[in-house]
């Protein structure tokens, strides 16, 4: 297990190395340029050019691919051509948000999503097992940011259960914090639940016929240690596969859930950054997330023969 | 502030921020307004760009030698007097005594000479700046004398801006232009407290303020500093800037659409707030290669096109704009003007027959711009616009590109035709970006750029008029940008916010606003 481990963390270096070239690559070779977007509309192309010699914009590719080269791997992802500050310093700060915003969404989306597939496996084919269904094919349809609009208007404008938007950082107190991760988390991780209440669903009615739970029944172990300690268990296997999926979508998706709540978190960052062609800022962002990505599915990985004894990794 | 303290701060206003709904609380003085504004920079420093937008924090904390007031002209404000020596090469400058800076300092000409210098390398204004100017001293503590390379009125105007202002000398020392500074030790009446990029802003009333002794007048007179606190908060989305206001999380929701108008005026405690004439939306050719190139083609093109149309699917509701064809468009400017423009807004389709048959044009797409982030100004115009157009056989390919993108390829003359584009009201005809020979679409006629150097050399504010609108003229006669009409802005305010602003002066000031009393 432990030669596995090594083994996957080696392969983590070349998972994240080559998307990092992808995007020096293609955010140097697309038009639009930092110096432009720093001066503003009314810049002249002489101001411009100054500011690109100024920031070494200018120089070959081949050169600023060796000086960013060297900045990787000696783990100094150079200073933010906007906020004029390390981007290691930057990153933190916004990762943090996205971070905890992704884990709080993940964890309602499991909750939900194995809840109701349950729920929908033991009530098969009536009325309760249609309407979850049914709903879960709905979450699955909604787009999030539709969602959250709703999920405002509906908890914020209407009942005012909580702020409209904004974030408040857990060191302010948990229940402030509560209360403004709360809606985005639920309109992140809607569809994620609905999908995981699918697979759910469809996993435990499998498992439901299997002998090995005929044979528990047989021996007369109550119903509620069959279902939680046998049938629950090797159900739940494929909704952790999706769960890693879900992590890695809800990190790709969650842009859209910062910028309508006003959530200060890396999404946001890497979109504004891109915008404004601050370079530094959207390699760091890409590092981070490929790098919280490759981490989750290794213990996603872990998490495997853990819940099922016949997984052994070598 | 250090940085870890900064960080500090973000994390306890962002607390602050979602405890505060609905607690706002003044009369005369006192209270916390809230503002959910739509964009900010990664600094507060104006000086390192030209997008106003970015401004807004320096508007409320910084101060400038000039301000302006409702009919944007050029005031006093951190100058007591000022003079032009007998041959109108030099500009003598007298500040208001005994004012300091939000760090104690005292105000002094050694701080008014470096702000300047940074200035004068700047981008935008700052360029016109040091076009006219030979150099910057001081006289005395108190006294500056701006040297120019040749007599004209046009400085009090250029210093006006939100770019131009006078910050310690120290706090700006081993910065240039292009070297944002994080802080901003200025003489404004609010003092910036936390700034946290892509969050928001705190500003606190700095009691040590010294208003001038006037009634308020646009950016210019008094500032009541009436709040104790102004927040900034980024809400990008409209929505959620209108939710926010509805719900009481927010006092002023800047820029919304004019589709919120009807529910603000609807709700018993919010109300919409239009500030007429705030922009004119247009369209700039490149007048310098390429299809665009045929002054008979963009004369066929004005003549076709019903800006009325154009203004509706823009805009949304007829109450927001104006069919208005002065570049200045605000018309309580001194430089309002209709010269030149018969008919505005209608087409003429024996004038674009005409014009077609006189021009080499034999339908190639027009190249036109449009940058993705404004959509709503950008692309509805445009795309009206061509489909007016292609009623005369004039084809357009529009091309819709990022901010980043479109900025960079309407650069280049040989990539593009035409953008569409927006014009604020500017305080002199001279700093009209449009009329900058190198500005895109590159309008370089001799004629006008004859007429841009008398303007900015002539002294008498009556003959400068007279120049500007044969520029005008010249401008409806030649086409090398056009406009559909003048937008309004909308933004939402809290019942129980008084003194707000309607006019387009100022519209990023908010000292006068008192918040709604508890």
């Amino acid at each position: 297990m432990l030669r596995y481990l090594g083994k996957r963390f080696l392969l983590i270096l070349p998972t994240i190395f080559v998307p990092l070239i992808m995007v020096f690559l293609l955010l140097r070779l697309s038009p639009g340029d930092p110096a432009g977007m720093m001066l503003g509309d009314q810049a002249t192309a002489d101001q411009i050019a100054a500011l690109r010699e100024q920031l070494g914009l200018d120089r070959p590719l081949h050169v600023q691919f060796l000086i960013w080269l060297k900045g990787i791997v000696t783990l100094d992802l150079g200073q933010s051509i906007f906020f004029r500050e390390p981007v290691m310093e930057i990153i933190p700060r916004y990762a943090g948000v996205t971070i905890l915003l992704t884990l709080v969404a993940l964890t309602l989306a499991v909750l939900i999503g194995v809840a109701m597939g349950v729920i929908s496996a033991l009530n098969r084919n009536n009325p309760i097992d249609r309407g979850v269904v049914t709903t879960a094919v709905l979450g699955i349809s909604v787009p999030e940011f539709w969602f959250a609009l709703l999920l405002i208007f509906l908890f914020s404008v209407t009942l005012r259960w909580f702020p409209v938007s904004g974030y408040t950082p857990p060191s302010a107190g948990l229940i402030a914090w509560g209360t403004t991760i709360f809606l985005p988390a639920l309109a992140l991780g809607v569809r994620q639940s609905a999908l995981m209440t699918r697979m759910m669903r469809s996993s435990m009615l499998d498992v439901l016929d299997e002998p090995y739970i005929t044979t528990a029944r047989a021996q007369g172990l109550p119903e509620r240690t069959v279902l939680g300690r046998y049938a629950m268990r090797t159900a739940s296997i494929p909704v952790v596969t999706v769960a890693g999926l879900s992590a890695g979508y809800m990190l790709g998706g969650v842009v859209a859930i910062e910028i309508i709540f006003s959530l200060p978190g890396l999404g946001r960052l890497l979109v504004e950054a891109v915008a404004r062609r601050d370079y530094p800022v959207v390699e760091g962002g890409v590092l981070t997330i490929a790098l919280v990505l490759a981490v989750l599915n290794l213990l996603i990985d872990v998490l495997y023969a853990i819940l099922d004894p016949r997984i052994r990794y070598k | 502030m250090t940085r870890a303290n900064a960080n500090r701060a973000c994390a306890a206003l962002l607390a602050g921020t979602a405890l505060i709904a609905g607690a706002a609380a003044a009369q005369e003085q006192g209270g916390t307004l809230r503002v959910g504004i739509t964009q900010m920079g990664p600094t507060p420093d104006p000086v390192v760009t030209t997008f106003g937008v970015n401004w807004m924090t320096a508007m409320n904390v910084c101060e400038g030698l000039f301000v302006l007031d409702e009919s944007w002209t050029p005031q006093p404000m951190l100058v007591e007097d000022y003079s032009y020596s007998e041959d109108g090469r030099a500009l003598t400058l007298t500040l208001r005594e005994g004012l300091g800076f939000h760090s104690g300092a005292p105000l002094t000409a050694a701080d008014v000479v470096a702000s300047l210098e940074r200035f004068r390398t700047a981008a935008g204004i700052g360029a016109s700046f040091a076009g006219v100017t030979e150099s910057i001293e001081a006289v005395d503590d108190l006294t500056v004398r701006i040297n120019l390379k040749t007599q004209t009125p046009i400085v009090p105007g250029l210093l006006a801006g939100g770019q131009a202002v006078i910050m310690s000398a120290g706090s700006i020392e081993g910065h240039s232009a292009t070297d944002a500074v994080t802080g901003l030790d200025c003489t404004g009446p609010y003092v910036l407290t936390d700034y946290c990029p892509d969050q928001g802003v705190t500003m606190t009333r700095w009691d040590d303020y010294q208003p001038v002794d006037a009634p308020a007048d646009g950016e210019a007179g008094h500032k009541h500093a009436y709040a104790d606190e102004i927040l900034f908060r980024l809400m990008p989305e409209a929505s959620v800037r209108r939710d926010s206001l509805i719900t009481g999380e927010l006092d002023v929701a800047m820029s919304l659409p004019t589709d919120f108008y009807e529910q603000l005026e609807s709700d018993p405690n919010t109300r919409a707030v239009t500030v007429a004439n705030n922009q004119s939306l247009t369209a700039v050719f490149n007048t310098q290669q390429g299809v665009m190139s045929d002054v008979n083609l963009r004369r066929a093109v004005y003549h076709a096109l019903e800006m009325e149309p154009i203004m509706l699917a823009s805009v949304g509701n007829p109450e927001f704009y104006t069919i208005d064809g002065s570049w200045i468009p605000d018309p309580n400017s001194f430089w309002y003007t209709t010269a030149g423009i018969e008919e505005f807004g209608q087409p003429d389709p024996a004038l674009v027959e005409k014009y077609l048959a006189a021009s080499d044009y034999d339908g190639e797409p027009i190249r036109w711009l449009v940058a993705t982030e404004q959509y709503q100004k950008h692309f509805l115009t445009a795309i009206t616009a061509s489909q007016q157009l292609a009623e005369y056989g004039i084809n357009v390919e529009i091309i819709e590109q990022p901010i980043a993108t479109y900025l960079q390829t309407r650069a280049n003359p040989e990539a593009m035709d035409a953008f569409s584009s927006f014009l604020p009201t500017y305080v002199d005809p001279t700093s009209i970006a449009y009329l900058t020979p190198t500005y895109p679409g590159f309008w370089t006629a001799p004629k006008k750029m004859e007429l841009m150097d008398r303007l900015a050399t002539t002294i008498d504010p009556e003959e400068r008029k007279a120049i500007f609108e044969e520029v005008h003229a010249l401008a409806y006669d030649t086409f090398p940008f056009i406009k559909y009409g003048t937008e309004s802005n909308m933004y939402g305010v809290r019942e129980g916010v008084q003194n707000y602003a309607t006019s387009a002066v100022g519209g990023d000031t908010f000292y006068n606003f008192a918040p709604p009393a508890e």
